[in-house]
């Protein structure tokens, strides 16, 4: 068992540096800032300040606001939301009338009558989607109301703080009288907002994120999904971070113990070239992306601990609990782990060609690896016109990306389509580029057998 | 006895150079054997195809094993330095003994720390940040701890200083061999290998030109030395070698007639740095006396 072990430890003696210590200085550097950066906020220099659910950030520093103050330009925003919501409801009522679907059916009837004049047999059928307007009416409306009674809620919270303040001052505008929400008509009767005033500067936050928590689907506090975001980040981060040290050792593995005339010690222990060549494959995809994964998962598990500090320090209706049972921590990174491993066989080609050339290259396994391609690609345009070898490659090199969704992964893989499971598995590239794969490594352990002395 | 290494008719062409050209010889067990002769003759293309580390035509079978075929199972029997000074510089003391110890069945952890004990050299410590002295007798202490049929040592020795290299001889005689044992040493340098050899092969521009046990070079090969009025009478007597001395000249002779010899002058047996230049680079015009 330890001759199949211990030539793996080996790689990691000969790039300790990169395999060991480059990922978990990293991590620690991120765990170092992301520490730094609650301790700044605990100590009060810098100002990020949540109330609620809610995440606002106000870059003004505790020097140019009392707290106070703050509450006061708080509340202000406070108002305006509300004046956009009632806003909003008041738009709710307006767009939902039996008049539109009437306005509708003239206007077909227009359009019928000008077609006949103009002789074109063509006939215009209006089907009807039967839609509750009350009903939307309602559900929308009562939504908004509750809204309105949230911020209501904050309104009046906020102004029994300033009525606690030492140095009281009355805000500088008068709380609007709450509307009181009530059954469907209600909403009409709701008081016009009034416009906001052309003078009056509108202070910082400009905008109130509401987060609704439905009470039929449980928790789904957007602050968590994006705590799985930052999650899926780290992922990706270290992904990325372990492919460039993958191509990098891929390149230089059999380049360099030919350099440095080593090659006759390792010769000299009985271990086949077959079982390097396939150690150093297997290092290279497999060890090094869950090396990446576990410390992507250390860094996660310290910001989702950094995070529920956080919360039960500042927030006052999420509870730590709330993060710890909304985080995928380690869902997120098994499932990147596998997206890895699907990465790994799908762009095993890419991979064994990088170890052939560092198995033949006289001089520089990058330029092999990079030039003959290349001028192929070139040559091809020229002649042919097409980029059919661009696109077999370009296909299978990996890449790292983080999209709007929060889903990370390696680009080209996910871009081949061919993501689910059992589609990857039975898809005919994938087993042709397998076979590819098997003829490149091949050839690096024929070189290593018969040409290493070059 | 089954010989350790049988080889028949080696040949090895690079390009236009015939490295090696139709050599056979047989190595028996338990001796220690130099393979010596000059920059490029061709003794580490030899080495290298008995080491299975490239390619070589003709019938080549080292412990009964085709070496390039059966390189693994090869090397559990066979160890090999060759060339000092070759570890890799990343590796430190510990992990190169840790790797030996787990890959090679026959090796000998406890021996090879035992060694290594012996020298300055410290466990924890880079090879890179050894000397070149200290590096091979690391080598030297991994590789005698491996209890192998057969020792191949290409320039073993090279840039050492003489403190070292006779170390080097004695702990290879004193530590590792043994009547089961068979060492094959390359060098260039006849003269410090000259005491612990069995059997001496020369080797010169790809092809075989001296195979000899070291018992036999007294009676194969004379050496005399001869005043300047016996020349001709010695030159009758076709002597392999002439070079010049004070007041005369050494001829060489091989399977030559002793009685008759003796009448020219004392009789000698050749060092082998004589013995090598006779065979290697053979003179037999008597110089500036004719």
């Amino acid at each position: 068992m330890n001759n199949y072990i211990t030539p793996i430890k080996r790689e990691f003696w000969e790039f300790r540096g990169t395999f060991t210590w480059l990922p978990v200085i990293s991590a620690a550097l991120i765990s170092l800032c992301m520490i730094a950066a609650l301790a700044l906020y605990a100590s009060g220099v810098i100002n990020y300040s949540i109330t609620d659910d809610d995440f606002h950030i106000t870059t003004d520093s505790h020097k140019t606001h009392s707290h106070e103050e703050r509450l006061i330009i708080e509340r202000d925003a406070l108002v305006e939301a509300r004046k956009d919501l009632q806003q909003a409801s008041d738009e709710v009522h307006q767009r939902f009338t039996e008049d539109m679907s009437v306005d509708i059916e003239k206007e077909l009837d227009k359009a019928q009558k000008e077609l006949d004049r103009q002789g074109i047999d063509i006939t215009i059928k209006r089907t009807e989607l039967r839609i509750d307007h009350g009903k939307i009416r309602e559900e929308v409306g009562r939504q908004i109301n509750r809204e309105i009674e949230r911020i209501d809620t904050k309104i009046a919270r906020i102004d029994a703080e300033l009525a606690q303040q030492p140095m009281h001052r009355v805000p500088p505008v008068a709380p609007v009288a709450p509307a009181a929400p009530a059954a469907d008509g209600a909403i009409a009767d709701a008081p016009e907002p009034a416009a906001p005033k052309a003078s009056e500067i509108r202070r910082f936050p400009e905008t109130v994120t509401v987060i609704e928590r439905s009470e039929d689907v449980g928790f789904t506090d957007d602050n968590i999904e994006s705590v799985n975001d930052v999650l899926t980040g780290f992922n990706a981060l270290f992904s990325g971070l372990m492919l460039m040290v993958s191509i990098y050792y891929l390149l230089s593995c059999l380049y360099t113990d030919r350099k440095d005339n080593s090659i006759l010690f390792w010769k000299s222990m009985p271990v086949s070239e077959t079982q390097q060549v396939l150690t150093k494959l297997g290092v290279a995809l497999v060890a090094l992306p869950t090396i990446a994964s576990l410390c992507a998962l250390v860094v996660g598990i310290v910001f989702v601990i950094l995070t529920m500090l956080y919360v039960a320090g500042y927030a006052a209706s999420t509870s730590p609990w709330d993060i710890l049972m909304g985080v995928e921590l380690f869902s997120v990174a098994i499932g990147h782990w596998f997206t890895a491993m699907g990465v790994a066989l799908w762009s095993l080609p890419f991979f064994a060609w990088l170890i052939f050339c560092s198995a033949a290259a006289k001089r520089s396994p990058f330029m092999l690896a990079i030039l003959p391609p290349a001028v192929l690609m070139i040559a091809e345009e020229i002649i042919f016109d097409s980029n059919l070898l661009l696109e077999l490659v370009s296909d299978r090199i990996p890449g790292i990306a983080v999209d709007d969704n929060g889903f990370s992964g390696y680009v080209r893989f996910s871009e081949s389509g061919i993501s689910p499971l059992g589609e990857f598995i039975a898809s005919p590239a994938l087993w042709v580029g397998l076979i590819v794969a098997a003829g490149i490594t091949y050839a690096a352990i024929w070189l290593r057998n018969n040409r290493y002395e070059i | 006895m089954e010989p350790i290494i049988q080889a028949r008719g080696l040949a090895k062409r690079y390009g236009n150079h015939q490295a090696l050209n139709q050599v056979s010889f047989d190595i028996a067990p338990g001796r220690i054997v130099g393979l010596i002769g000059p920059n490029g003759a061709g003794k580490t293309t030899a080495l290298k195809g008995i080491l299975g580390l490239a390619e070589v035509e003709g019938e080549l079978s080292v412990l009964g094993m085709n070496p390039v075929k059966q390189r693994r199972e090869l090397l559990e029997q066979v160890s090999f330095i060759a060339d000092t000074a070759i570890l890799p510089r990343w590796l430190k003391v510990s992990e190169a003994v840790e790797y030996a110890a787990s890959v090679h069945p026959k090796f000998n952890r406890a021996k090879a720390e035992a060694f290594l004990a012996k020298t300055k050299i410290n466990p924890k410590s880079k090879i890179s940040s050894l000397s070149k002295g200290m590096i091979t007798q690391l080598h030297l202490s991994l590789i005698m701890a491996i209890d192998s049929k057969l020792l191949v040592l290409d320039e073993p020795t090279l840039g050492l200083d003489i403190l070292y290299r006779k170390q080097f001889y004695t702990s290879l005689l004193n530590d590792y061999f043994d009547a089961e044992k068979t060492i094959l040493i390359t060098t260039h340098q006849v003269e410090e290998v000259e005491t612990i050899l069995t059997d001496l092969v020369f080797i010169n521009d790809g092809q075989l030109v001296l195979n000899v046990a070291m018992e036999d070079i007294a009676e194969r090969f004379v050496e005399v030395h001869i005043n300047k009025q016996q020349q001709d009478q010695a030159a009758a007597l076709k002597p392999i070698h002439v070079s010049p001395r004070l007041g005369g000249h050494t001829a060489i002779f091989e399977n030559a007639e002793r009685a008759q010899l003796e009448a020219l002058g004392s009789l000698h047996t050749p060092s082998i740095t004589d013995l090598f230049v006779a065979k290697i680079q053979p003179n037999v015009a008597w110089g500036h006396a004719q």
